[in-house]
C-alpha cells in the first residue's frame, strides 16, 4: 500500500512540474489606472443640489418666455433637459419657431438660425474657458474686462462668471430671443402678453451693435421689474420679490443685466451639475461601475483613438478650436452655408473654418453632433473624426468639389494622417462615452417649474416630461 | 516485490503518457485555441507603434499644450503591446514554437490597417 502511494505522489509531482503556465491577461483595470494617471484624470467633484433663492431667480429666468421679443422663448425652449440640455434639432429654432425638441419648426419665410444649440453640463467648471461654438465668449482679460465678449469694454459690470457673460448674448440675436423689429406677441398668449408690440427689438431698431444690445437689456430689465415710480405690474412685483429675496442688500434700482445674467448661470450650475455619471465612480475607485468594454473603449480613448489629444481634462474638452471638415449643413452664419467658426471671433485666417471642441459629458443624449448638426449618430460622428479627409475628393451636384483648398488644409494635424480603428473600437468608445451619462438625470425633473412669474405658458414643460 | 514493480512501471508510463501529451499535444491545442487572439493583439501592437510613429511625426505642427496630450496618447496606445508580450510570453510558457508564433505574426501584418512602414520594418536595413 505504501508501495502504491509512493508511486502515485511521483507520478503527480513529477505532472505538476511538467504542467504549462497558466499566465493570465493583462488586467485592464490596472492599464487604464496607468492611462488615467498618465493623463492626470480625476473624478468631477459633486455639487451639492441647493435651491437657494438665487437659484429660484434663475430658474425663473430661464424657464420665462418674458426675456424674448414676443414672449415665446425661453433659455429652455432650445436646452430641453429630456434632450441632454440640447434641443435634437441640427440647427436650433429660437423666435418664430413652432413645437419642442426635434418637432420644433420654422415658420415659413423665418430666419433661421445657423447652429446647433450646445449642452450646458458643468459649464461653471474651471476648465470651461470659453462658451459657444466659436468660442466668442471667453474667460480672458480683454478690454478691461474680466471676459472678452462681442461687447468688449462695454460688458456690463457685476458678471460672476463666463457663464453669466454667455447668458447676455442669446437675448440679443434676431435669430435667437430678441426677433425683429414690427413683430407682435401671438393673440393666444395670457392677457397683458398677448398681441404686444416687441419693444426689445422696435425700441432699439435704430442703434447698432454694442449699443443696441445694452439698450435692448435696459427694456429687459423694465419688462422684469418696471420703472422706478411706476406702478409694477403682477409679473414686475413677482420679479421684483425674487430678486429682492436673491440680494437682499440692493435696492430695486440697483438691479442690472448682469444680476439677470448671474441669476441665470448660477441655475445652470445647479441644475446641470453631472452628479453621478459612473465614469466617475470608476474614477473615484469604483472598479465594477463600467463593464469592460467601456474600459477598453476608455483606453482607446486615452490611447490609439488620439481622443484625448482634444477631448482631454474633466470636462473632455481643451476648448480650444479645431477643423474637421464637417460637411456643410444648414444656412451657414452668411446664408449661403459657409461658417467660418472661429475667424468671426479673431478675425486670422488661420482661424477659418475651426470650431471649440465641444465637451462630451451626456454627448449620448446630444443628437445631432457638429455646429451644425450635419451628423445624426455618435457612431457616424466619430468615424468622421477617423478620417476627416475622406470627404476632401467629394463634389457637390454642380460638379464643382464640395471643399475649398482652404477649408481641406484648415483640418486639424491631430486628424490629418487618420485613425484607423475597427468598428468594433469605436463600439467600444461609444460604450465609454455612455458612461459620462449622468444617472440621476431622471431625478433632476425638480428644477422644471410648474409656473413662471410672467404667467406666460411653460411650453417647455411639455417636451421635458416627454 | 512484483507488485511494487508493476505499480512502478505503470506510474512510469503514465508520467511519459503525461509527459507527451504535455510536450506535443498541449502547446498545439493552445495555440489552436488562442491563435486567433494572439493575432488580434499582433495586429493592435502594429497599429500601436504606427499610432505613435504618426504621432512623432506631426509634434512640430502642433502646439506646445497639444504635444504633451498627443505623446500621452502616444504611450497609452502603446499599452497595447504590453498585453501582447504578455501574450507571447504565456505562449512560449506554454510549450508552443517560437517559429509558429512568427507566423502567426507574418500573417497578422497583413492586416489593412497596419501600415506599410510596420509590415516592413523587420526588413529594412
Amino acid at each position: 500500500m505504501t508501495a502504491v502511494r509512493t508511486a502515485l505522489t511521483i507520478s503527480l509531482t513529477a505532472l505538476l512540474l511538467a504542467m504549462p503556465t497558466i499566465v493570465a491577461a493583462a488586467d485592464i483595470d490596472q492599464l487604464l489606472a496607468k492611462a488615467l494617471r498618465a493623463h492626470n484624470v480625476r473624478h468631477l467633484p459633486t455639487k451639492p443640489f441647493e435651491a437657494t433663492s438665487k437659484y429660484l431667480l434663475g430658474q425663473a429666468l430661464f424657464f420665462d418666455p418674458i426675456l424674448s421679443g414676443n414672449r415665446d422663448v425661453a433659455c429652455a425652449t432650445c436646452h430641453l433637459l429630456r434632450r441632454g440640455t440640447s434641443d435634437a434639432l441640427p440647427q436650433s429654432i429660437g423666435v418664430h419657431g413652432t413645437g419642442l425638441g426635434e418637432r420644433r419648426q420654422l415658420m415659413v419665410g423665418q430666419i433661421e438660425h445657423p447652429r446647433n444649440s450646445l449642452d450646458l453640463w458643468n459649464r461653471d467648471n474651471n476648465a470651461v474657458t470659453s462658451l459657444f461654438w466659436d468660442g466668442r465668449v471667453e474667460a480672458v482679460e480683454y478690454k478691461g474686462r474680466r471676459f472678452r465678449t462681442p461687447l468688449g469694454e462695454h460688458l456690463p459690470d457685476g458678471l460672476d462668471n463666463a457663464l453669466a457673460a454667455q447668458a447676455l448674448f442669446p437675448l440679443v440675436r434676431a435669430d435667437e430671443m430678441l426677433g425683429r423689429d414690427g413683430e407682435r406677441s401671438a393673440a393666444t398668449l395670457p392677457d397683458g402678453h398677448a398681441d404686444v408690440s416687441n419693444e426689445l427689438a422696435s425700441d432699439t431698431a435704430a442703434l447698432s451693435g454694442e449699443q443696441r444690445s445694452l439698450a435692448v437689456y435696459e427694456l429687459i430689465l423694465e419688462r422684469l421689474i418696471g420703472r422706478k415710480g411706476d406702478e409694477p405690474t403682477l409679473t414686475q412685483t413677482r420679479y421684483r420679490d425674487l430678486f429682492r429675496a436673491a440680494s437682499p442688500d440692493k435696492a430695486v434700482s440697483q438691479i442690472t443685466i448682469a444680476d439677470v445674467a448671474n441669476a441665470i448661470a448660477h441655475f445652470e450650475e445647479i441644475a446641470f451639475a453631472t452628479r453621478d455619471a459612473p465614469w466617475d465612480r470608476y474614477v473615484a475607485g469604483k472598479s465594477d461601475a463600467i463593464s469592460d468594454n467601456a474600459k477598453r473603449g476608455a483606453l482607446i480613448f486615452y490611447g490609439k483613438g488620439k481622443c484625448a489629444a482634444c477631448h482631454g481634462g474633466p470636462m473632455f474638452s481643451d476648448f480650444s478650436f479645431h477643423s474637421l471638415l464637417v460637411p456643410d449643413a444648414g444656412p451657414g452664419v452668411d446664408g449661403r452655408g459657409e461658417d467660418l467658426g472661429r475667424f468671426y471671433v479673431t478675425g486670422w485666417a488661420e482661424d477659418k473654418y475651426k470650431f471649440r471642441t465641444p465637451p462630451l459629458r451626456n454627448v449620448t443624449l446630444t443628437p445631432p453632433y457638429f455646429h451644425n448638426g450635419s451628423v445624426e449618430t455618435l457612431a457616424a460622428a466619430i468615424r468622421h473624426h477617423l478620417d476627416p479627409l475622406a470627404l476632401a475628393d467629394q463634389y457637390e451636384e454642380t460638379g464643382a468639389f464640395a471643399y475649398s483648398v482652404d477649408q481641406i488644409e484648415a483640418v486639424s494635424p491631430i486628424l490629418v494622417s487618420g485613425t484607423p480603428l475597427t468598428d468594433e473600437e469605436v463600439d467600444r468608445l461609444i460604450e465609454f462615452l455612455k458612461t459620462l451619462e449622468d444617472s440621476q438625470l431622471d431625478a433632476i425633473e425638480r428644477i422644471i417649474p410648474s409656473s413662471v412669474p410672467s404667467g406666460l405658458p411653460v411650453s417647455a414643460l411639455s417636451a421635458q416630461a416627454g | 516485490m512484483r507488485q511494487v514493480q508493476a505499480i512502478s512501471l505503470a506510474a512510469i508510463a503514465l508520467v511519459l503518457i503525461a509527459q507527451f501529451a504535455i510536450n506535443e499535444i498541449w502547446p498545439r491545442l493552445y495555440l489552436r485555441m488562442n491563435a486567433g487572439e494572439f493575432a488580434e493583439l499582433a495586429v493592435a501592437c502594429a497599429r500601436a507603434r504606427d499610432s505613435a510613429r504618426g504621432a512623432d511625426d506631426l509634434m512640430a505642427a502642433l502646439p506646445p499644450n497639444q504635444q504633451h496630450a498627443m505623446r500621452l496618447t502616444a504611450q497609452v496606445g502603446l499599452l497595447d503591446c504590453v498585453e501582447y508580450d504578455r501574450r507571447r510570453v504565456a505562449f512560449i510558457a506554454n510549450g508552443v514554437d517560437a517559429e509558429d508564433l512568427r507566423l502567426i505574426e507574418l500573417q497578422a501584418l497583413g492586416d489593412e490597417l497596419i501600415s506599410l512602414q510596420s509590415t516592413v520594418e523587420a526588413y529594412q536595413p
